[in-house]
C-alpha cells in the first residue's frame, strides 16, 4: 500500500470513528421527514465512474465535462468529486447527498413541465465551474468531505417520491454533471416507476456522457450565464462554446429545454447581449423555448455588488420579445406580468402565476383553451 | 542630549514631527486598507500587526547602521511614500483586477496591505534611531525622542481625527501632513513664519481641490454605475451609487443596502406584525429610510423609529427617497441611544438588520446585554425580530450553523419565547411573551388579513419557505453550538469569521490556524518565557532585562489599549467618534508619564511603573461590567491614561537599564522591541484570544506578564 493511501486511510479511518460519535438522527415533524431520517456521514463513495480513460503515460483524463481533467494516482479533478486510485477513476459522491428539498417546480425554475407540481431536489457536492455569484458555494466548491453527506441509494430517492407523491426528482443546487452517476441511475429507476427527472445545470457537459443521460430525462433547466467568451472565463472560470453546444444537443434530443439567464448588473446586462442572445436562441434553438431571465441577488463573492434592477430585466424582457421569442419570463419579480404565461396567438393568460403558486391554468393537453394554439412543454 | 542647545532644540522637533507623521500615517493607511479591502477584525489585526512590524524592524535597522540613510532623506522618503501607497491602496482592486463589487480575497488583501504599509512603517521606524544618534548620552536621548514623539503622537492624533470629524478626506489630510513633514524637515531653513504660510497655503488647496480629484478616482473605482455621493464620516466611508433605478449604499466598500429592495423591506417590516398585528410604534436600527420608504406608506398606522448614527446620510436620503410622515431617523449610535434614555415599554416591534457578523462593530447588536436592554424597551407583548445574512434555505454548513446557533443561544438567554424561519435571510423573532408561539399555518394565513397586496410576504412564498423540513434543518443546526456570544466573550465574532473564510481556501488556513487553533498564541507564550528566562540567567542580566521591560511596555500597553476600546464600543457608544479621544488621552498620558520619568531623580522606575500598569490591569478587569454606560467614556479615558503614564515611565525606566553608558548601543533596539512587544499586543489579545477565552482571561494573562516583568525586574535590580 502506499504512503499516501495508508495515511488518508488511517487520517479517514480515525475521522470517521469519531464522528461517528457525533451523528445526529434528526426526527422531522410530518411529511417527508416521517419518511426518511437522515443520517450525516463523512463517509464517500467508491464507485467506478462513467466517461474517463486511461493514458498512456499513466494517469486518467476525466471525459465528462470539457475540463478534461487528467489527473494522476490519488489526485482528484477540479470538481474534487472524483479520484484516480491506481488509474481506475471513481465517483465519491455516489449515494452521498448534502442536500435534499422538496421544492416547487417553479422554483428551478420550470414553467412548461408540470407546473404546481413539486420536486424532490438533490445535490452533492463538488462543481465543474466557480461562478462568483453562486447561491450554493457552501456546497458547490466544496469537497465531499467538507459538507455533511447523508446515505441515499438510487433506490431509496425514488422510495421517497413515490411515499411523498412527489411526481419530479431535480437534480440541482450545484452542479448534476459531476454526479452522473447517480444522477444517472435514480433517472433510470424513476422512469421504471413514473418519476420523472429534470437536471438543472451550468451545461458544462461533453457530448457523449450527455447523449447517454438525455434518455433518461425528461427536461433539463439550462443557467446560460452569458453570451460571450470573456464573460465564461473571468466570471465563471470554464467556456461557453461547450455550453452552447450541450444546449442544441439537448434540444435535438427531444427532452424538454428551458434556459436561464442571470443577469448580473454592470456584468452581462447590455442591450447588445440581450439582443445577441434572442438572436442565438431564435436561430439554433428556436423561439418556442422558455427563456427566465433571473434577479441577481448579492452572494459568494459578488456581495457587494447591487441587485438586477427591475428595469434592466424588462428592457431584456422587451428586446427578447420584440425578436420573436414567444415564452420570455422575468424571476424574483412577483406579481410582474412576465412571471405569467400567455398565449403567443391570442394573447390570453395560460398560467397565472404569482411567486410560486399557480392561480390559474387554462392549458388543456397542450393546447390553449381560448384558440387551440399548441403550448410547447409537459403539462 | 546633544551638545548644543541648538541641536537639542532640533532634536524634539523632529521627534515632534516622527510622532505627528507616525500617527498620522498609520491612521490613514489603515483606514485606508479597511475601507478599501473590505477589512474586518482579523484583517485589522493582521494589518495592525504587519506596520507595528514594519516599524520595528526599520529601528533595527537604521539603529544598527554607523551612517545610515540620512533624516532628511527618511522624511522625504516617507512622505512620498505615504502618499502613493495610500493611491495604490485605493486602486488596489482595479490593479488585481477585481470586479467593482466583487469581495477582495482575504490572501490578496493581506499581501497587498502588507506591501502597502511596510515602507512608510519601515521608515517610520527608522525615524526613530536616526533622530536619537543626534544625542551624545543614548539614554537621554532615547527617552527624550520618545517624549517628543509622544506629543508629536498626540497632536497628530487629535488633528487627524478633528479633520476627519470635518470629512476632510483621507487623501488632503495626507498631503497636509506630507507638506507638513517637507516643509518643517526637509527643505533647507526657511524662516518660520514663511514655513508655516506655505502649510497654510498647501492646506487651503488641499482642502479645496483634492475633493474634485477623489471625486473623480471614485466614479472610476465605480464605474460603470453611477455614482450619487461619496463622503468619509467619523464612522467610515461612504458611497451612494446608481445603476438604473437602483440606488445602494456602500460603507468602506461593502454594499449595505439598496433601495428599492422589496424582499428586505417587507421580511423587516411586515414579518413582526404578523406575530402582533395589534402593535403600532417600529423602531429599526440601521439606515431604514434607505431601506422602506416606499413601503412605509403602506402601513400608515405604524410609528417606524430609524435609529443610525450617520447625520449626513439621513440629509440624502431624505432628498433621493422623500420621507414618509409616518418614518423618523434618530441620528445615534444604538449602544448609546439604549444607554442613555429611559425607553423602558416604548416599542411594540424592533428590528435589527444584523449584517456581517464577524467584525466586533455588527457584534455589539448581539450580544446577551444589548438583548436584555432591548427587551426593557419593548412592550409585553413585544417582538423582536433578528434579520441574519444566513441562507438556510436549501443546506445549512457546519460553520454557518454554529454561527446561526450562537446568534439563537444569545437571543434565548434574554427572551424566553424565540422561533426562526429558514429561508435565504434567516430570521429569528423573539418575545417575552407567547405571542410567537404561532405555527407557520397561521402565520401563512395571517398574510392574508394584512389588508394591502404583499410581493413576497404571502402564501405564495411563505408555504416553501416555512416547509417543515427546513424547519427542523434549522432547528437542528441551532443545537450544533451552545455558546452565548457576550461582551465579555464575543463568540459569534468567531464563528462568523470561521464561515466567510469557507470562500477562500487561503483564508480558511489562516482561519484555522489563529482562531481555531491558536498556535500563534501557544508559540508566542513559550517564545516569551524562553526569552524572558534567557534574559534572567545571562551576563549582564540588569541590562538585558531591560529588553523584557521594553517588551512588556509595549505589549501591556497596546493590549490594554484595544482591550478598552473593545469594552468601549461594546458597552457605550461608537468608538469611531470617540477614538480622537482616547487615542488622544493615551498618548497625552503617555507624553506626560515619560516626561515625569525623565524628570525624576530614581533610577529605579521600573518596578513602580508596572505596578501602575497592574493596578490599572486589576481594576479593569475587576469593574469594567459594573460601569454605568454614561460613565463609561470617563472610565476608559482615566483607564487609558493611567496605563499610557505607567508605559511611558517603563519605557524610560528600561532605557535607563539598557543603553546608560553605552553610547555605541543600536539606539533603536530598546524602541524596536517596545514595538514589537506592540505588534504582538496587537493582534493576540483581541484578534485570536478574545472570541476563544473572553475578556476576564486576556487580563489576567496581561497581568501575569506584568507580574512576571516585576518579578524580573525586582531579580536583576
Amino acid at each position: 500500500m502506499k504512503r499516501r493511501l495508508f495515511i488518508k486511510s488511517v487520517a479517514g479511518g480515525t475521522l470517521a470513528t469519531t464522528l461517528a460519535g457525533t451523528e445526529f438522527l434528526p426526527r422531522f415533524l410530518g411529511g417527508i421527514e416521517n419518511a426518511c431520517a437522515f443520517s450525516f456521514t463523512k463517509q464517500l463513495s467508491s464507485k467506478e465512474a462513467r466517461f474517463y480513460k486511461r493514458l498512456e503515460s499513466g494517469g486518467i483524463e476525466c471525459q465528462i465535462c470539457p475540463r478534461r481533467c487528467r489527473v494522476t494516482d490519488l489526485e482528484r479533478g477540479y470538481c474534487g468529486t472524483r479520484e484516480n486510485r491506481a488509474d481506475k477513476y471513481y465517483t465519491l459522491v455516489y449515494g452521498f447527498p448534502c442536500s435534499a428539498n422538496i421544492d416547487p417546480i417553479e422554483k428551478k425554475p420550470l414553467f412548461h413541465f408540470l407546473p404546481g407540481a413539486r420536486a424532490f431536489s438533490l445535490a452533492t457536492a463538488g462543481c465543474n465551474v466557480n461562478c462568483k455569484f453562486c447561491q450554493n458555494w457552501e456546497i458547490s466548491q466544496m469537497r465531499p468531505e467538507q459538507t455533511d453527506n447523508f446515505e441515499l441509494s438510487p433506490q431509496a430517492a425514488i422510495d421517497i417520491c413515490i411515499r411523498e407523491r412527489v411526481p419530479v426528482i431535480a437534480y440541482t443546487y450545484s452542479e448534476p454533471v459531476i454526479f452522473y452517476e447517480f444522477m444517472y441511475d435514480i433517472a433510470e429507476l424513476g422512469q421504471k416507476s413514473g418519476i420523472k427527472s429534470v437536471m438543472i445545470t451550468g451545461g458544462y457537459i461533453e457530448p457523449e456522457p450527455l447523449k447517454a443521460l438525455l434518455p433518461q430525462l425528461d427536461a433539463v433547466k439550462v443557467d446560460l450565464k452569458a453570451i460571450r467568451e470573456d464573460y465564461y472565463r473571468n466570471i465563471v472560470g470554464g467556456q461557453l462554446k461547450p455550453v452552447l453546444d450541450a444546449i442544441i444537443q439537448i434540444k435535438n434530443s427531444g427532452a424538454w429545454l428551458e434556459i436561464v439567464y442571470l443577469v448580473v448588473p454592470t456584468l452581462n446586462d447590455s442591450e447588445a447581449e440581450f439582443r445577441d442572445l434572442a438572436h442565438w436562441i431564435k436561430n439554433y434553438i428556436g423561439i418556442e423555448t422558455p427563456v427566465h431571465f433571473s434577479r441577481f441577488h448579492p452572494l459568494y463573492l459578488l456581495k457587494n455588488l447591487p441587485p438586477t434592477p427591475q428595469t434592466t430585466l424588462e428592457r431584456a424582457y422587451e428586446i427578447c420579445r420584440a425578436e420573436g421569442l414567444e415564452y420570455v419570463y422575468l424571476g424574483n419579480l412577483p406579481g410582474h406580468r412576465a412571471e405569467s404565461t400567455y398565449c403567443p396567438k391570442c394573447g390570453k393568460i395560460l398560467i397565472e402565476r404569482r411567486g410560486y403558486q399557480i392561480l390559474q391554468k387554462n392549458i388543456e393537453r397542450n393546447l390553449c383553451r381560448f384558440c387551440r394554439k399548441v403550448v410547447p412543454g409537459i403539462f | 542630549m546633544p551638545e548644543s542647545r541648538a541641536g537639542y532644540i532640533l532634536m524634539k522637533r523632529q521627534a515632534f514631527f516622527l510622532g505627528l507623521f507616525s500617527v498620522g500615517a498609520q491612521v490613514l493607511i489603515l483606514r485606508e486598507v479597511l475601507a478599501t479591502l473590505n477589512g474586518r477584525e482579523l484583517f485589522i489585526g493582521i494589518t495592525l500587526f504587519a506596520w507595528l512590524l514594519a516599524v520595528a524592524l526599520g529601528s533595527f535597522w537604521r539603529g544598527n547602521e554607523k551612517r545610515g540613510l540620512r533624516l532628511k532623506t527618511l522624511f522625504l522618503a516617507g512622505s512620498l511614500l505615504l502618499l502613493i501607497v495610500l493611491l495604490a491602496i485605493r486602486f488596489a482592486p482595479q490593479l488585481l483586477g477585481l470586479i467593482p463589487g466583487e469581495v477582495i480575497p482575504l490572501g490578496k488583501a493581506l499581501l497587498i496591505s502588507t506591501l502597502a504599509i511596510f515602507p512608510v512603517g519601515f521608515v517610520s521606524g527608522a525615524l526613530f534611531p536616526a533622530i536619537t544618534a543626534e544625542g551624545y548620552k543614548p539614554a537621554a536621548a532615547v527617552a527624550e525622542v520618545y517624549l517628543f514623539e509622544g506629543w508629536g503622537a498626540f497632536v497628530g492624533g487629535a488633528a487627524v481625527t478633528a479633520f476627519l470629524s470635518l470629512s476632510v478626506t483621507g487623501l488632503s489630510i495626507a498631503i497636509i501632513i506630507a507638506s507638513l513633514t517637507l516643509t518643517f524637515m526637509v527643505v533647507k531653513k526657511l524662516n518660520l513664519w514663511l514655513q508655516s504660510a506655505i502649510v497654510l497655503v498647501c492646506a487651503l488647496f488641499v482642502i479645496i481641490a483634492i475633493p474634485e480629484l477623489e471625486w473623480k478616482i471614485e466614479k472610476i473605482k465605480y464605474a460603470p454605475t453611477e455614482v450619487i455621493d461619496s463622503f468619509e464620516t467619523p464612522y467610515g466611508k461612504q458611497a451612494i451609487i446608481r445603476n438604473a433605478e437602483n440606488i445602494s449604499l456602500i460603507t468602506d466598500n461593502l454594499r449595505e443596502t439598496t433601495f428599492p429592495d422589496r424582499s428586505a423591506a417587507e421580511y423587516s417590516l411586515i414579518t413582526p406584525l404578523l406575530y402582533n398585528p395589534e402593535g403600532n410604534s417600529f423602531l429599526y436600527v440601521g439606515r431604514g429610510d434607505f431601506l422602506f420608504s416606499e413601503l412605509a406608506d403602506s402601513l400608515p398606522s405604524l410609528k417606524i423609529v430609524c435609529l443610525d448614527p450617520r447625520a449626513k446620510l439621513e440629509e440624502i436620503g431624505s432628498q433621493l427617497f422623500g420621507r414618509p410622515s409616518n418614518l423618523t431617523v434618530i441620528n445615534d449610535d444604538p449602544i448609546a441611544f439604549f444607554s442613555r434614555r429611559d425607553l423602558v415599554s416604548r416599542f411594540d416591534y424592533a428590528v435589527i438588520n444584523i449584517g456581517e457578523t464577524e467584525t466586533y462593530l455588527g457584534n455589539r447588536l448581539l450580544t446577551a446585554s444589548f438583548l436584555s436592554q432591548l427587551r426593557t424597551a419593548l412592550n409585553p407583548k413585544g417582538v423582536v425580530l433578528l434579520n441574519t445574512p444566513y441562507d438556510s434555505d436549501r443546506h445549512i454548513s457546519d460553520e454557518k450553523g454554529r454561527a446561526l446557533a450562537v446568534i439563537y443561544n444569545s437571543i434565548r438567554a434574554s427572551f424566553p419565547y424565540v422561533t426562526f424561519w429558514p429561508g435565504e435571510t434567516t430570521l429569528f423573532f423573539a418575545s417575552a411573551d407567547s405571542v410567537i408561539n404561532i405555527p407557520a399555518a397561521e402565520i401563512i394565513r395571517r398574510t392574508e388579513e394584512l389588508g394591502f397586496s404583499t410581493a413576497f410576504v404571502n402564501r405564495g412564498f411563505l408555504e416553501d419557505r416555512l416547509q417543515s423540513l427546513k424547519i427542523a434543518r434549522l432547528n437542528q443546526a441551532l443545537q450544533t453550538d451552545n455558546a452565548i456570544n457576550q461582551v465579555e466573550k464575543p463568540s459569534l465574532v468567531q464563528r462568523g469569521a470561521v464561515f466567510q473564510a469557507q470562500t477562500e481556501r487561503f483564508a480558511r488556513v489562516m482561519v484555522t490556524i489563529l482562531l481555531e487553533r491558536p498556535y500563534a498564541a501557544i508559540l508566542a507564550a513559550a517564545m516569551f518565557i524562553v526569552l524572558y528566562l534567557t534574559a534572567l540567567i545571562r551576563r549582564h542580566r540588569r541590562r538585558n532585562f531591560a529588553l523584557i521591560l521594553y517588551f512588556v511596555a509595549g505589549f501591556a500597553s497596546l493590549s490594554l489599549e484595544l482591550v478598552s476600546f473593545y469594552l468601549f464600543q461594546s458597552s457605550a457608544g461608537a468608538l469611531y467618534s470617540d477614538l480622537g479621544l482616547l487615542v488622544g488621552v493615551f498618548m497625552l498620558g503617555l507624553a506626560l508619564g515619560t516626561y515625569l520619568a525623565l524628570r525624576s531623580a530614581s533610577d529605579s522606575l521600573s518596578i513602580p511603573s508596572i505596578m501602575l500598569l497592574i493596578l490599572a490591569s486589576g481594576l479593569l478587569l475587576l469593574t469594567y461590567d459594573s460601569i454605568l454606560p454614561k460613565y463609561a467614556l470617563y472610565y476608559h479615558l482615566l483607564f487609558l491614561f493611567t496605563v499610557a503614564l505607567g508605559t511611558g515611565s517603563l519605557f524610560v525606566a528600561a532605557t535607563g537599564r539598557y543603553y546608560y553608558g553605552r553610547a555605541h548601543a543600536n539606539r533603536g533596539i530598546g524602541y524596536g522591541v517596545e514595538i514589537l512587544g506592540s505588534s504582538v499586543g496587537a493582534i493576540l489579545p483581541l484578534t485570536v484570544l478574545l472570541p476563544i477565552i473572553g475578556v476576564d482571561c486576556i487580563l489576567v494573562s496581561i497581568l501575569s506578564v506584568l507580574l512576571c516583568g516585576a518579578l524580573g525586574a525586582y531579580l536583576t535590580r
